[in-house]
């Protein structure tokens, strides 16, 4: 009140909504951008494959430019890398089905 | 161009991680507050039934509940939110029992996007598929499609 901003704090409100929205806008932008400027060199490397060598098939062309060290499955295999440590260390038998994380860290301390 | 190719390649597998599934996380979670906000103050009786709402809605929702809360009146969602969301919610329970065809609209004759085929291996062979499948049930769907408006209805009405 004596900060003298002359904004009510409802306003903040609206504007964290507004913000939300214009983020999540702004990040498919992005998005496309990374998508569709990959696919435009995949498929001018692919069209010139067809034409350089008529009978190649889609899988080899496919093979040259596949991933190999793709980050979106490091959150999957740092999992596997855990459960098997978990099962080296003999406490696996605490990690069930629907028991929830915090309680799991709970017991193993 | 095979290093351009591995060069766009990390952006084009690995966007994904941080728009997609990052991001996107991020801001339904945050819309979640927004609708635990909403059904603390009647407006409809989960946080979750915020998705019910269109973007649009949300905000008159937002600014509904934000003007009240200044002028000291009684903010006019509760009355009128739940009965929406209601519904709303009776018609994806009854949409969710019914199957959907693989495509529709108009059949193109040749599938020239080589992103359609890529992506979604689409091809000439699969339309043909889908047709013959359409073809077979297009006399049981005309029946079924007035039988499934009444269900729906129903379904509606009986919420």
């Amino acid at each position: 009140m004596h900060a003298g901003r002359g904004v009510a704090s409802n306003h903040y409100l609206l504007e964290t909504y507004q913000k939300t929205l214009e983020g999540y806008f702004r990040m498919w932008h992005h998005h496309f951008e990374f998508l569709l400027l990959g696919y435009g060199a995949y498929l001018t490397f692919f069209g010139f494959c067809k034409k350089a060598f008529p009978e190649i098939t889609d899988q080899t062309i496919a093979r040259m430019v596949a991933g190999i060290e793709a980050e979106i499955f490091r959150p999957d295999d740092e999992l596997r890398r855990l459960a098997r440590r978990a099962v080296e260390l003999g406490v696996d038998a605490k990690f069930q089905e629907g028991v929830k994380a915090e309680d799991v860290l709970r017991i193993a301390r | 161009m095979i290093t351009l190719a591995h060069r766009v390649f990390p952006y084009v597998e690995g966007h994904k991680f941080y728009c997609e599934h990052w991001y996107t996380n991020l801001f339904f979670n945050k819309i979640r507050e927004f609708g635990g906000l909403l059904a603390k103050n009647g407006f409809f009786p989960k946080a979750e039934d915020v998705f019910h709402l269109t973007h649009y809605e949300l905000e008159s929702a937002i600014i509904d509940l934000m003007s009240a809360w200044s002028n000291g009146s009684a903010p006019r969602g509760p009355a009128h939110w739940p009965k929406i969301v209601a519904e709303r919610r009776a018609a994806i329970a009854e949409w969710a029992k019914h199957d959907t065809p693989p495509a529709l609209g108009p059949v193109p004759d040749v599938i020239d996007d080589p992103a359609i085929v890529m992506l979604w291996g689409i091809t000439r062979e699969s339309l043909n598929q889908w047709l013959d499948v359409r073809r077979a049930t297009t006399t049981a769907t005309k029946c079924g499609a007035s039988r499934h408006r009444a269900v729906w209805w129903k379904g509606l009405r009986a919420s």
